[in-house]
């Protein structure tokens, strides 16, 4: 047996055994059907198989995990969890599913209404319900750190080797693996009452909710509608969090759901030899899909990337890191066993997780997050502040232009000649390129270099950043009483905004064009990345954020790029300190 | 102290892939810019590189791009993140109106500095696969591509 494989039976048993203690002892003999009122959907109804999936204590224990993993720090009311929003999956798919048949039945979609009979709406609610049952604590922050444990590398491959280069998302790869095992088949098989249960497929399921076609035996038809609703652009677990999230945390954001519900339809589609049932969106629905799609990009500007929630998990990531180097997690399996509230009962443990490093305990790191402790912003990188050194722009503007009629004068053939000045043309225009260029690489080396960073160098960074600041109060005759653990350094991603790359847009005549060659969502979407992303340091109450801002300098400064009013992105700094360092 | 794991240890409990989704782009442009290939069609990248990637020579370029198909269409966010993130910092540009063509705005100095950065076994695979791509290319399997001269 090859290591891979080694590693797969290893991970399968260990999600074998999480899923078997937890439904071991549960009965599913009192269940029935019920209406369950949710803040977002309103009421829901839910069948007798989906109350016995529900009442399971696998499924309960998402009851434990926040949504929107720490943010209800910063956004009080943010308090939902991973349970409602699944329930509301399951409430939105259904009316996607609904309206579809209805319309299809009222046109010519006979097909189509046939194919999207009780069974398929039954199949679709299942992989809704348990879409999100391989979320562990913390939501997507854990993942951030089991997703890169050696053993879950192995297993990514071996996806991606099965099914085509996907790569899903790790809970994704954990819901899969959770609802195909042995012991969640067994449970479903004897303890659920699913109608027809002959034609569900659990890798069906777990295909939709990890982002792959379902093909039919026949290799005739595929159903990529299927996928979509569960895991796509425009997917029922995009449409409740957006609601959700927002709706939560106060925001005022939305989008016309009803009206994105009368403009969504599924039609037949001849692919590649075969005949593919697509999820379209109608000509006119277009607005519903942009509203979406900003609704989605203000989600991250608000919550997921708002400075004190980068913070937050910048804090409950070395929680993650401690818990892992008081060998508590040891595999990523591990960290099913862990909810958010299990965490917090952690606060007692009497260990240093870091001793060479740091004197706090565990639960000194605990207690941070619990009593909302949390550093403060001592710098703030953005567009804005980072400016390119010394660029005098016409002198390149006057190289190139002789160097084109040169060309122009020397070169006989016509088609050259054409293909020259439409190089000319678009590079004329974005002149600033070379020099642009290589400060670019500057800066995309600085930012880089934190975001890929592992835990080691990581570490390794913030004690560089801590023997600066140590030298600095020093030379000033302070005694330092904070160690590393107290700054943190974080450049996040950039927001995620996949929408418009898979869907397409119906006209009137039934043609179909891809949504992204029709409007340009995603253009729209690195736009907002350049102008709204930020990159923060941060340091505990123990540090003097005026000198902390200084040593932050130094790290995002070199030859090629300088930083203008960076001080003006920070709140308490001392104008004084810093006009005396400067002059120093 | 010793029931704690020190940081070395807890290192190498993560691994990553030998080569970024946003690495493998950057040198997929920059050997296009070394062999004067400096305006490419940007619809067909995604099913294009999703072709090579099947092909075992060149899988290990690919451990961190992740493809999606939804019938015939196939998508990748990991490379139209790398597309983006190449045109934030000005290595790569889009041309108006449509944005249907992806400009390569590296100089050739520059381009060879970032496949130099790459270890010799993929350095090879890029240029393998950026080799085989023009010769597509000049069969006329894709919409036009423009040269610098």
């Amino acid at each position: 047996m090859n290591d891979a494989q080694q590693n797969f039976d290893d991970f399968t048993n260990r999600i074998n055994s999480f899923v078997k203690a937890k439904l071991d002892n549960y009965s599913t003999r009192h269940s029935s059907s019920k209406v369950i009122h949710d803040t977002v959907w309103g009421s829901i109804y839910f069948n007798t198989w989906e109350i016995q999936i529900i009442d399971s204590p696998l499924f309960q224990r998402l009851r434990d995990i926040n949504q929107v993993g720490l943010a209800s720090l910063t956004y009080p009311t943010a308090r939902h969890s991973r349970f409602e929003h699944s329930l509301g999956t399951v409430a939105i798919v259904s009316k996607m599913l609904e309206k579809v048949r209805e319309k299809n039945s009222r046109a010519c979609g006979l097909e189509v209404v046939n194919y999207v009979n009780d069974d398929c709406v039954n199949k679709v609610r299942l992989a809704a319900l348990v879409h999100d049952i391989g979320h562990c604590f913390y939501s997507h922050l854990s993942e951030t750190v089991y997703g890169k444990m050696n053993e879950f590398r192995a297993i990514e491959k071996y996806f991606s080797d099965l099914y085509n280069g996907v790569k899903p998302k790790p809970h994704e790869i954990l819901s899969y693996m959770i609802i195909t095992s042995s012991a969640f088949r067994d449970f479903f098989n004897q303890k659920v009452d699913f109608p027809n249960r002959h034609t569900i497929n659990m890798v069906d399921i777990g295909k939709m909710i990890i982002g792959v076609t379902i093909n039919d035996s026949n290799g005739k038809d595929s159903y990529s509608f299927l996928t979509s609703l569960i895991n796509g652009d425009f997917d029922a677990d995009k449409l409740d969090y957006v609601r959700r999230d927002s709706h939560s945390a106060g925001l005022a954001l939305t989008y016309d759901i009803e009206r994105f519900l009368y403009k969504i339809n599924i039609v037949r589609h001849p692919s590649g030899g075969r005949t593919d049932y697509k999820l379209v969106i109608d000509l006119n629905g277009i607005t519903a899909a942009e509203e979406l799609t900003f609704s989605k990009l203000m989600l991250f500007s608000y919550i997921y990337h708002h400075q004190k929630v980068l913070i937050t998990e910048s804090v409950a990531k070395d929680i993650i890191y401690a818990l892992m180097a008081i060998r508590l997690i040891k595999h990523p399996c591990d960290f099913l066993e862990y909810t958010d509230r299990d965490i917090d009962s952690l606060c007692t443990k009497e260990v240093k997780p870091f001793p060479r490093y740091s004197s706090k305990y565990l639960k000194d790191f605990i207690k941070a997050i619990r009593d909302r402790n949390l550093p403060k912003r001592c710098f703030e990188l953005n567009r804005r502040i980072m400016k390119i050194r010394n660029y005098d722009e016409s002198k390149d503007r006057a190289k190139m232009m002789d160097e084109c009629v040169e060309y122009i004068k020397t070169e006989t053939d016509e088609e050259k000649v054409k293909q020259h000045l439409e190089y000319f043309a678009v590079n004329y225009s974005g002149i600033q390129a070379d020099h642009q260029a290589k400060a670019m690489q500057l800066k995309e080396e600085i930012i880089a270099q934190y975001q890929n960073m592992d835990f080691k160098k990581y570490v390794e960074c913030r004690h560089k950043f801590y023997l600066e600041l140590c030298d600095l109060y020093e030379s000033e005759g302070l005694t330092v009483d904070f160690d590393l653990f107290d700054i943190h350094i974080i450049l996040p991603k950039s927001y995620n905004y996949t929408a418009s790359q898979s869907s397409f847009i119906m006209f009137n005549n039934g043609d179909l064009e891809p949504l992204d060659s029709f409007m340009n969502l995603k253009d729209w979407g690195d736009s907002f990345n350049a102008n709204k992303w930020r990159g923060y340091v941060y340091v505990s109450s123990k540090i003097d954020i005026t000198k902390a801002f200084k040593v932050a300098q130094g790290l995002f400064v070199d030859s090629s790029i300088e930083l203008k009013d960076a001080h003006m992105f920070v709140k308490n700094i001392n104008y004084d300190s810093i006009r005396k360092y400067s002059e120093q | 102290m010793d029931n704690v794991l020190e940081i070395e240890q807890l290192g190498r409990m993560f691994s990553k892939p030998k080569i970024s989704a946003y690495d493998f782009l950057k040198g997929f442009i920059a050997e296009l810019a070394i062999n004067n290939i400096v305006i490419i069609p940007r619809s067909q990248i995604t099913s294009t590189l999703f072709d090579y990637s099947k092909n075992e020579k060149y899988k290990p370029l690919f451990e961190d791009i992740g493809f999606n198909q939804y019938g015939d269409t196939v998508t990748s966010y990991d490379i139209e993140d790398s597309i983006a993130n190449l045109q934030v910092l000005g290595m790569i540009g889009k041309l108006n109106p449509s944005f249907e063509r992806i400009v390569i705005y590296l100089d050739k100095d520059l381009s060879k500095n970032i496949c130099d950065s790459f270890d010799e076994d993929t350095r090879q695979r890029i240029e393998s696969l950026v080799r085989d791509f023009i010769k597509q290319l000049n069969r006329g399997q894709y919409e036009r591509c423009s040269t610098k001269f």
